[in-house]
């Protein structure tokens, strides 16, 4: 059932909408209970009007046998004292009274039809035996109360219950036209109450369902206005506290996207210009020479070694571009396969050392234990290549660069520690950002291109790993590469 | 295969005795209609505080015999849990004569001892019955030959059908 209702409400168009929802509960809730209270307080009425119409019947029909007892009615059934009684009576209740004697005929009837007749209705005859009956005659909007007459030897008592058998029986017949009638007018009443309740509770409800829903449209407004180009503006509806965290949540997500966007404006910027430096070099080296004539071939050579550098430099740095955006791409470009650790970081180490000796830097690998690991060797080496290149390059002169291994059952850790320059506590977040440096003035010295951190770490990450990293300014950096040991797609 | 012919074989035998047998009972039937009259027999309820009927079907003949069958079928026990036959108390039927259209129905004086609001139960159950009979008008009740009398010892004259009213 519910989700019949719930398939209704998601294939009627206007039935998806929050306002008609609202609209709808509100309708329900105040029309469905209008006729069931209606019917409420008028079966109450009723049933409170015919039994008190009950009551008066019988009380008043007591009294009019006590009344034809003394008048030794049916006995004498000619008695006009009687007679007028009991017109009177019919008359006053707007029916007719039957009198039945002992023998079971009609001695009177106001009607005049059944006298004369001898009356077997049930409720005669159980009346005769001593059990009188009220009925009331829904169809005919009739209350007939059986009543009898008691000997008149026998001292009066709760006629009712005597035993004995009665010289008569009463028929009151009374209409209940006149209730029936008043209930019809407030029934016609309340139809008019329960429309215009219908109509003043549609109008509120739409009005309710307007106002619970305006700070929702009041959202897709404010975002609507920040697609229009009002930029650099939060928006803020403070009617709910739902709309609150939407707009809290948006607020979030638009300042995520801006930092992005911002990041990729600085990106361009940045690969602009490291891109240019080295064309820039060799156009001025180039120009000098040609500027010049007779330039000695010493001049030539070195100008050209000095060419060399920088087309060198412009190829690491298209090279580092697209081995990142190439990790950006997918990670199913990753190449994963069994690798010893140990043997790949002595590879990376002696490939290193060359540079290590330039600087005068010496360099250690302490492994722990053997590890064997899910990698893609190329990423991996790549990663720590960038890791241990740093810690030469920002080192001191007779410097260390320590490489330790160490693993766990569940993942494997390369710790690259240097006794370096080290790195402002201040630049630490910054530092695997594409093109940050932490020293600007000395990164062309360097000869880094300033993505180096950002594919190690874009590196690790492939591999579900994490870098982390410490600093003392003036003591050293020790860079944790943690990668499981069992690759997991 | 066989097996199927057979079922079939019998099924057919079965719908063809079937074709013979319903039309001789559909006669029989209509025949036992058109020599029987149906009339609406009374009984009291087993509360005794009013009365039943049910339909039942006489040979036809005379008015006599019809009425002999009806009152013979009135004495027999109702089918019905709820109802009680007229002829269930303690009284005889000493005589039935008709003639002039009225029944004279003379019981002995043990019917007298029924309490008064059965009695008249009885008594219409019985008028209302006979009544139906073609030629019979009303039913004059005596008790060993006298005619039945009311509380004050009036004798009551014969009774008509139309002489009970439920109301």
């Amino acid at each position: 059932m519910f989700q019949r209702v719930k398939s209704l409400f998601s294939h009627i168009k206007i039935l998806r909408s929050f306002q008609a929802r609202i609209f709808i509960l509100i309708v329900l809730a105040g029309i469905l209970p209008i006729p069931v209270i209606r019917y409420g307080i008028l079966e109450t009425y009723r049933q409170r009007t015919v039994s008190r119409q009950i009551a008066d019947v019988q009380a008043q029909g007591k009294m009019l046998t006590a009344q034809m007892q003394q008048y030794r009615y049916p006995q004498e059934a000619a008695s006009e004292t009687a007679n007028a009684l009991i017109t009177q009576f019919a008359e006053m209740h707007k029916g007719r009274i039957l009198v039945v004697d002992r023998d079971f005929r009609v001695v009177r009837d106001t009607a005049g039809i059944l006298g004369g007749k001898i009356l077997i209705s049930e409720a005669v005859i159980k009346c005769f035996n001593g059990v009188s009956s009220t009925v009331h005659d829904e169809k005919n909007r009739q209350i007939i109360v059986t009543l009898p007459i008691a000997q008149s030897a026998q001292p009066q008592g709760n006629a009712e219950q005597t035993q004995d058998s009665p010289e008569g029986v009463v028929v009151i017949v009374s209409s209940s036209q006149d209730a029936w009638n008043m209930l019809e007018m407030m029934r016609k009443n309340a139809r008019i109450t329960q429309a215009v309740l219908a109509v003043l509770i549609i109008a509120l409800a739409a009005g309710i369902s307007y106002l619970t829903t305006k700070p929702f449209r009041r959202v897709t407004s404010e975002i609507r206005s920040l697609q229009a180009g009002h930029f650099n503006e939060n928006i803020s509806v403070p009617d709910y506290s739902e709309t609150v965290q939407i707009s809290q949540a948006f607020n979030d997500l638009y300042a995520k996207i801006s930092a992005l966007d911002e990041s990729r404006d600085e990106f361009v910027a940045n690969v602009s210009h490291e891109l240019k430096t080295p064309i820039t070099s060799v156009k001025v080296l180039a120009d000098s020479l040609l500027m010049q004539e007779e330039v000695p071939a010493e001049l030539y050579r070195e100008f050209m070694v000095d060419i060399a550098d920088e087309i060198d430099r412009e190829n690491k740095l298209i090279n580092d571009l697209l081995s990142l955006v190439k990790m950006d791409k997918k990670q199913s470009d990753l190449t994963i396969e069994q690798v010893d650790i140990n043997s790949l970081l002595e590879t990376i180490l002696k490939r290193l050392r060359p540079i290590a000796m330039k600087y005068d830097v010496e360099m250690t690998l302490e492994c722990i234990r053997p590890v064997m690991a899910e990698i893609d060797q190329v990423k991996f080496t790549s990663a720590i290549i960038n890791l241990v290149e740093n810690a030469i390059k920002y080192n001191r002169e007779k410097g260390w660069v320590k490489v330790l291994l160490d693993a766990d059952h569940q993942c494997f850790t390369v710790e690259v520690s240097d006794g370096g320059i080290g790195i402002p506590a201040e630049c630490l977040e910054q530092i695997f950002d594409r093109f940050y440096r932490v020293d600007k003035s000395h990164s062309r010295q360097m000869g880094g291109t300033g993505l180096g951190l950002a594919i190690a770490k874009k590196a690790v990450l492939l591999h579900k790993g994490t870098v982390g990293v410490s600093s003392v300014q003036g003591e050293g950096t020790a860079f944790t590469v943690k990668i499981p040991l069992t690759y997991v797609k | 295969m066989r097996k199927i012919w057979r079922k079939l074989a019998v099924l057919t035998g079965v719908c063809v005795l079937l074709a013979l047998a319903l039309p001789g009972c559909g006669a029989r039937s209509k025949e036992e209609k058109e020599n029987a009259a149906e009339y609406q027999s009374f009984f009291l309820n087993k509360e005794e505080t009013g009365l039943l009927s049910e339909t039942v079907r006489v040979e036809k003949g005379e008015a006599a015999e019809e009425l002999t069958r009806l009152l013979e079928g009135m004495q027999q026990k109702t089918q019905d849990i709820h109802a009680r036959s007229v002829f269930e108390y303690e009284y005889d039927i000493r005589s039935v004569t008709l003639g002039g259209g009225q029944v004279i129905l003379n019981l002995d004086e043990r019917y007298l001892r029924i309490k008064p609001a059965t009695e008249v139960l009885i008594r219409a159950a019985i008028v209302k019955t006979l009544t139906q009979v073609p030629g019979v008008g009303s039913v004059l009740f005596q008790i060993e030959g006298e005619p039945l009398t009311d509380s004050q010892g009036n004798p009551y004259e014969a009774f008509g059908a139309d002489c009970f009213e439920e109301f």
